[in-house]
């Protein structure tokens, strides 16, 4: 919406989301998600802190290879300090509150993971639909800690996910199968069709390298079947102003 | 294709497409609207068709499913519903005495929130078509006169009231578009079919909870004091009026809530409640407080955190209640109002 906004007063903003659950691995989902923020983190803490280490490491005559990043010591200091230091206080920029903290504290423990992955094991094959899944429920984790109320409240969750507070089958009626449906069709868009920046990217809609996205003929063009589809976006913006909620007291 | 064209076409597009939907909403609401409102249906059908036997029961959700028509000695029609306020029992008692014969009895329930904060008069009662145009404008009216916009007027910041109020008559399909999303657009026809039949089968009697037993606090338990708010006072009293004026009995009955709730509940909401009807019960001599203002049974009769009956508490209710109906059909009821406490037979 900010970008759209911006473009409509010819102004230009940088991109701040690229699909971010097509990421590939941890590192890739922070160069996909909230990238400004990202941007300004390594910016003004990753960068300054990994140059002033690596500063400290050349005054003592340490070295500074990627080679030392894989011994314990060189790793502490040259990935696990930056990322630990930056990831609190990302998490912490977020919001106030223990969930925040342990958000970016998970994270910070994705990424070293990630990082000590490419340090020891350079040569792996090119990431593939696992890696895609692995990243996925790694960030799913970390978003039910972002979103819930308590740390309690985001166990009890995670708990019963793991089918930790008992498993029953649930009944496959028509509600369900909608529900399947919807998921499934959601996921078909989440990991299949461009994103709205893929699709305008014929005309510059942000500041910022856009990558090609999957099917190509998705790519706007001032045409009738366009206008048709954006008409029918528009009719269900429209639709969903309204506001008002379903309230059940019923199990439905 | 020139900009114009393109812009033609896609304005055309979105009118055709939210027409369609608009068209949808208003004509098949049982197609994908929340599982309630064939019960809310029911009630208007059977007001419509004036098919209301000698008693009508109205108020809100405890009493829409703790009340078995089915139980009861004399034709009952239970036209209370969820989320219901004396705006709601006030419209449909004016409905009822329009009817030929109007009931002979009438019996209100509402628990202490029902009288001192909204509940889902939008959300239910409008959206479900339950309170029309005119009732709306008289709603407007009396919050005016009154000052009280808290009913009317309850979502400050957003549409002007007037116009959210208007667009609501008109099932302005931004209102409905959650239902219709979660509804699967047609998925729940079937099911509300369904449910309608059985809700005027059961005259208009259904379950919400049916878990056996909660120990959750209900909205009373969370209730500092008891002030009703002018403008459902004012329905109450209207409500009353009418029915004095018509001669017709009528006896506030009130729902039990489970003794998790009663222990949370502070005295002067039991206090307050109970001293506004007494002065009710004062001032008309048709209206009579039967038994306890907030009687409690244990936690096992309830089927959810709102202090529902369970099916087996509700057939315990009505069998009491039915027994009470009988003895007050005999003799005077102003005698067994004193005399008749409805109590959980252990």
């Amino acid at each position: 919406m900010a970008i759209g906004l911006a473009r409509m007063f010819n102004v230009r903003f940088p991109l701040n989301f690229n699909s971010p659950y097509k990421a590939r691995s941890v590192i890739d989902y922070w160069q996909r998600w909230h990238m400004t923020l990202t941007r300004y983190l390594n910016l003004c803490l990753y960068d300054p802190l990994a140059l002033a280490i690596a500063r400290r490491r050349r005054a003592r005559g340490q070295s500074m290879r990627r080679e030392a990043q894989a011994t314990p010591l060189g790793f502490a200091e040259m990935v696990l300090l930056p990322i630990f230091v930056t990831m609190i206080l990302a998490g912490v920029w977020h919001g106030s509150g223990l969930t925040f903290l342990v958000f970016g504290l998970l994270h910070a423990i994705y990424l070293s993971v990630n990082h000590a992955w490419r340090i020891l094991r350079p040569r792996t094959a090119a990431a593939g639909v696992g890696s895609l899944a692995l990243t996925y429920l790694c960030v799913l984790l970390g978003a039910i800690v972002f979103r819930a109320p308590s740390l309690t409240a985001a166990v009890q969750l995670v708990a019963g996910m793991l089918g930790l507070h008992g498993v029953t089958v649930a009944a496959f009626d028509a509600h369900a199968w909608l529900a399947i449906a919807w998921l499934a069709g959601l996921y078909a868009i989440v990991w299949g069709a461009p994103n709205t920046q893929q699709i305008m990217r014929d005309y510059a809609p942000a500041l910022g390298r856009i990558q090609p996205g999957s099917l190509s003929s998705l790519r706007w063009q001032p045409t009738l079947r366009w206008a048709a589809a954006f008409g029918c976006a528009a009719a269900l913006g429209l639709l969903s102003v309204g506001g008002t909620g379903e309230f059940l007291y019923f199990q439905f | 294709m020139t900009a114009t064209r393109y812009l033609a076409a896609l304005s055309a597009t979105m009118l055709a497409a939210f027409g369609l939907v608009w068209l949808w909403v208003a004509a098949v609401p049982l197609a994908y609207l929340d599982p309630e409102y064939p019960a809310w249906l029911a009630k208007q059908q059977m007001l419509a068709r004036c098919d209301l036997g000698e008693l009508i029961v109205v108020g809100d959700s405890r009493a829409a499913v703790d009340i078995l028509p089915s139980a009861l000695p004399i034709r009952t029609t239970n036209l209370a519903v969820g989320g219901g306020s004396p705006i709601e029992a006030s419209i449909a008692v004016a409905r009822a005495l329009a009817c030929a014969p109007p009931p002979r009895r009438v019996v209100v329930s509402f628990d202490a929130a029902h009288f001192t904060e909204p509940d889902l008069f939008w959300e239910r009662s409008v959206r479900f078509g339950f309170v029309d145009r005119d009732s709306l404008r008289d709603l407007q009216r009396v919050s005016q006169q009154l000052d009280d916009p808290t009913i009317y007027d309850l979502r400050r910041g957003g549409l002007p009231a007037p116009l959210r109020s208007m667009l609501y008559t008109l099932r302005f399909p931004s209102f409905y578009f959650d239902s219709l999303v979660k509804g699967g657009v047609f998925l729940r026809w079937w099911r509300n079919r369904q449910a309608l039949a059985d809700t005027i089968a059961t005259r208009g009697q259904y379950f919400f909870g049916t878990e056996p037993g909660s120990s959750l606090v209900a909205v009373e338990g969370r209730l500092r004091n008891f002030t009703a708010l002018p403008v459902l006072d004012h329905y109450f009293d209207q409500m009353l009026s009418q029915l004095a004026a018509r001669g017709i009995d009528v006896d506030f009955v009130a729902m039990p809530m489970n003794d998790t709730t009663w222990q949370a509940m502070r005295a002067q909401v039991r206090d307050g409640f109970a001293a506004y009807l007494a002065d009710y019960a004062a001032r008309y001599p048709n209206f009579r407080v039967v038994g306890e203002v907030t009687p409690h049974w244990p936690d096992r009769w309830f089927g959810d955190g709102y202090a529902h009956l369970n099916p087996e508490g509700a057939r315990r209710f009505s069998a009491a209640f039915a027994q009470w109906l009988a003895s007050t059909a005999a003799r005077s009821t102003a005698e067994n109002a004193e005399r008749c406490a409805i109590r959980v037979v252990e």
